[in-house]
């Protein structure tokens, strides 16, 4: 099994970056181990055979967020060496909330590794497609309504008072 | 030997091709492109090494190698070896799904003329190529000096605007061939190029084609005469000229793109080889971007991100929602 053994390094190398992303005292720095954990992401998508799926993820996350990240960073122009600080209790508090959930809701599913598998035969983003767009078409559009919430939000936010 | 080898090696001897005919396309595009401005402006050009300046390219890289190779203090180690790399691997690797030809037998065994061949190559290519602009950011951000990071800001702002400009306008030839398959996206035109189906989304692709290479018009990360060099400001030697190969891969691959995409690829009459039919087309776009770095006047990068939220991208959604409705209600399509 050469794929269990890849999967195995590419999930080591995965925690490996996250780790660092914590540790991480410099932003830029953080954002670029950010960067690398999204890539061997979508290695591991890529060993689920779900090439598309892979292929978004690199596009969107490494591509786009990573970028949007440091965009943020340069905007707001706070440039200072990363330390534990009052609020590391929130943010602590709510990965404890969140792992705990994500090993509930794992322990519920009995393949969780076949995921993936359900996508294989023929091409990935026509099967991706189509589900999306009958199966999870209401998901789909709440999700886009939310997106569509937030971006007015940012625009209503960011627009100074008095000029209409 | 077992067929896995013979693939392996197959792989292995088109891959060196690959990046033989890049480095050689850097090599001659350098000095083709100083020569060509040149006389656009009304001057000669390189002329001193070799016949007409032909051996300043080579004179250039013994040069870059036998340069110091220095470090600023006060540099991020970690970023000012990453940088150059980052680029060129990625810049490399959009590469290496861009199919040469059609499929070509030989022995018995089919051989497709890209490196890879992946059934969504053209998501490949973007995903590849929205990694590349890593390499300047992180340059730029590594050596804490202020051009750089000047240059890193309108690298990422200019990032910003082509990404989602490029994609969308890539999507529209997606759909009309149905296929992420670049391979079948040039088949899916041998009835009509899709620049005659598509001249809207050929035009956003020309523009958004330029701001991911950042060329002139979209040179801000590099103004040289605003920024020193831009990111590359503080790189010496090997570091700097692997920042040129990166941008000329880069330029190498989103032309060959654009001619698949939108010029019907290796498509034309059957008296030259697909191959150079191909390398026609292309040339044509790598005079494009010649042509346009020795007339237009550069952007400001706010300008290039109203041009690309405000303008294009309403004009390619549009776009793509009309193409959608076309098809499904086959409006005027030759097929």
């Amino acid at each position: 099994m050469s794929s269990g053994i890849l999967f195995y390094l590419l999930a080591f190398l995965l925690i490996g970056s996250s780790l660092m992303v914590v540790f991480s005292k410099d932003i830029y720095r953080a954002s670029f181990w950010l960067i690398g954990f999204f890539l061997i992401f979508a290695g591991l998508l890529f060993t689920l055979h779900a090439p598309f799926l892979a292929l978004a993820e690199i596009i969107i996350y490494s591509g786009a967020i990573g970028v949007m990240i440091i965009f943020a960073v340069m905007l707001t122009g706070k440039y200072a060496p990363l330390e534990l600080n009052g609020y590391s209790f929130v943010g602590i508090l709510i990965a404890v909330v969140f792992v705990t959930e994500l090993v509930l809701v794992i322990k519920q599913v009995p393949e969780f590794t076949n995921f993936a598998f359900a996508f294989v035969g023929g091409s990935n983003a026509r099967a991706i497609g189509i589900s999306l767009f009958s199966e999870y078409l209401l998901p789909f559009e709440i999700i886009a309504i939310l997106l569509l919430v937030a971006l007015f939000g940012a625009v209503v936010l960011t627009m100074k008072r008095g000029s209409r | 030997m077992s067929s896995e080898t013979i693939g392996a090696l197959i792989f292995l001897v088109k891959f060196l091709l690959l990046f033989v005919v890049i480095t050689v396309f850097v090599l001659i595009a350098t000095w083709y492109e100083r020569k060509v401005i040149g006389h656009m402006q009304q001057r000669i050009g390189p002329k001193r090494v070799g016949w007409h300046g032909l051996l300043q390219p080579v004179a250039d890289m013994i040069k870059a190698f036998f340069k110091e190779d220095s470090i600023p203090r006060g540099a991020d180690k970690l970023f000012f070896w990453a940088a150059p790399i980052i680029g060129t691997v990625f810049a490399m690797m959009a590469a290496v799904a861009i199919p040469f030809g059609p499929p070509v037998v030989l022995f018995g065994r089919v051989i497709t003329l890209n490196v890879a061949h992946l059934s969504s190559g053209a998501l490949y290519v973007l995903a590849m190529l929205s990694l590349v602009s890593f390499g300047a950011i992180f340059a730029g951000l590594s050596t804490k000096s202020k051009y750089p990071i000047i240059s890193a800001q309108r690298e990422v702002a200019q990032v910003i605007s082509y990404e989602l400009i490029l994609s969308a306008a890539l999507l529209n030839s997606v759909i009309m061939a149905g296929s992420l398959d670049l391979t079948k996206i040039v088949e899916a035109q041998s009835h009509l190029w899709f620049i005659f189906y598509q001249p809207v989304a050929f035009v956003c692709f020309l523009i958004s084609m330029f701001a991911v290479s950042g060329r002139v018009p979209f040179d801000l990360p590099e103004a040289e005469n605003e920024l020193v060099a831009g990111f590359m400001t503080e790189f010496t030697g090997m570091k700097f000229s692997l920042f040129y190969f990166a941008q000329y891969a880069v330029i190498f691959t989103v032309s060959m793109l654009a001619v698949i995409l939108f010029f019907g690829g290796w498509l034309g009459p059957s008296f030259l080889p697909p191959v150079v039919w191909l390398f026609i087309k292309w040339a044509f776009f790598i005079f494009l971007y010649t042509w346009s770095w020795a007339t237009f006047p550069r952007y400001r990068y706010d300008q290039l991100m109203k041009i690309s939220w405000k303008i294009l991208l309403p004009i390619v959604i549009v776009n793509i929602l009309w193409t959608g409705f076309a098809l499904q209600f086959g409006l005027p399509y030759l097929h």
